[in-house]
């Protein structure tokens, strides 16, 4: 009897664990989403300032800033929220002390804004006063071992989360004086197990954090790929979409893009994760014909465990997003247009 | 007569050239949008076997600008 019994717990418990396998790689890939919805947006009005390729948008209390990324002389302008009346420029582009090589990301706080300038390796600080006329910036320059800083999120009063570039783990956490405090993860990659930079290239991923649920969310540039790690109980999720992780080839250490363009923003809330996805391969961007389109027409939104919910079709093609749940909008910009500023309106 | 004929030919010259002012200045922007894509296209980083071309969001390799496409030869 007693021999029967501990047979048929040891058969149940590798049954149990068999099941729980299978399971944990189901939920490795998605497939669709539970509500698809499409989305006209309302464009607004901005004859006052000319943007050349506006990438990102974002607003604290009734302050917008967009960033763009290829304008000839400042990376930043200032807007009234939510009427989006031009206030100012700043950020100059330059070489000399306090302006910008290149400006990758930034993220407003209460007293100003920080912003990630990645050819000159470092981290600015620029105050409110400073949005409106020009003052000091303080500059924190970046540990060398970070190699290159092409996104960043405010982890708390004293550090940032920056992706790591050298493929050996996932993020960095960064003190405040730009020194790495500590570093964690691994690219999630089936395909290539070496990390290295070519590696780390081509899962470069645009990042967002939320300190009230501590949910880090990744997306890739290339490919389909979504990570979400709990910064707290050290969780971590992968999503895997249709298009796969991210496909290159290397030479001479460095990745060359191939497959798809994948997200180009992300912004975790206290509900959702919101993303902007592109799917469109590059042979089919390279092949397009004039007017050349640029962007992505889907936002894709998960939950805090990354399960697919919404997926929305725009007609629009964006870049970068910003989500007000509290009123139940998003505010886009959209580089194909003179004028860049969209207004969606969520619809769930 | 004469005198109201000449001051009306130049109010209307006058008039005529605001127009043609403004006209160019508007067209400026659309002009300046192409010529801007024209000198991004133009502008490819070519280093090793890989070309990098355009402006877009891409990080090229080695010269880091921002691209639209990064091919290999």
């Amino acid at each position: 009897m007693y021999k029967f019994l501990s047979h048929s717990l040891v058969i149940y418990f590798l049954f149990i664990g068999l099941a729980g396998c299978n399971e944990s790689k189901n939920n490795l890939f998605y497939n669709s989403f539970s509500t698809n919805i499409s989305l006209l947006g309302k464009t607004l009005e901005t004859d006052s300032i000319m943007l050349r390729y506006p990438f990102r948008i974002k607003h604290q209390d009734s302050l917008a800033i967009i960033m763009d990324l290829h304008n000839p002389e400042y990376f930043y302008h200032a807007f009234n929220y939510p009427q989006f009346r031009y206030l100012s420029s700043f950020g100059k582009r330059g070489q000399a002390p306090e302006e910008i090589l290149s400006a990758e990301n930034f993220r407003l706080t209460d007293g100003g804004m920080w912003g990630l300038d990645a050819n000159k390796h470092q981290i600015n600080n620029i105050s409110m006063q400073g949005i409106y006329q020009t003052v000091n910036t303080n500059e924190t320059q970046l540990d060398k071992e970070i190699i290159r800083a092409l996104d960043f999120a405010l982890y708390d009063d004293s550090c940032f989360v920056i992706p790591d570039y050298s493929g050996k783990y996932r993020f960095h956490i960064i003190s405040k004086n730009g020194n790495i405090r500590s570093s964690h993860g691994k690219i999630p990659s089936q395909k290539n197990k070496m990390g290295d930079i070519a590696l780390a290239q081509a899962w470069r991923s645009f990042i967002d954090y939320n300190p009230k649920n501590h949910t880090l969310a990744m997306a890739t540039q290339l490919g389909e790929v979504l990570e979400i790690y709990n910064l707290k109980d050290s969780t971590h999720i992968v999503k895997i979409g249709p298009h796969g992780e991210p496909e290159y080839n290397e030479s001479g250490g460095m990745a060359i893009p191939s497959g798809i363009m994948g997200f180009s923003d992300i912004q975790v809330t206290d509900k959702y994760i919101y993303t902007v996805f592109h799917g469109r391969s590059f042979k089919e961007i390279s092949q397009q014909q004039q007017p050349m389109i640029d962007g992505g027409q889907y936002i894709y939104i998960f939950s805090l465990k990354g399960e697919p919910l919404y997926k929305y079709t725009l007609d629009h093609y964006i870049y970068g997003i910003d989500v007000n749940e509290k009123t139940g909008e998003i505010y886009a910009v959209d580089v194909n247009s003179n004028q860049p500023i969209v207004n969606f309106k969520l619809k769930h | 007569m004469n005198t109201k004929k000449i001051i009306a030919t130049f109010l209307m010259t006058v008039i005529l050239l605001c127009f043609i002012c403004l006209k160019k200045q508007n067209s400026g922007i659309k002009t300046e949008l192409v010529f801007s894509n024209i000198e991004a296209l133009a502008q490819d980083e070519n280093i090793g076997d890989y070309i990098c071309l355009g402006l877009g969001s891409l990080d090229c390799p080695q010269s880091f600008t921002k691209v639209a496409l990064i091919r290999k030869f």
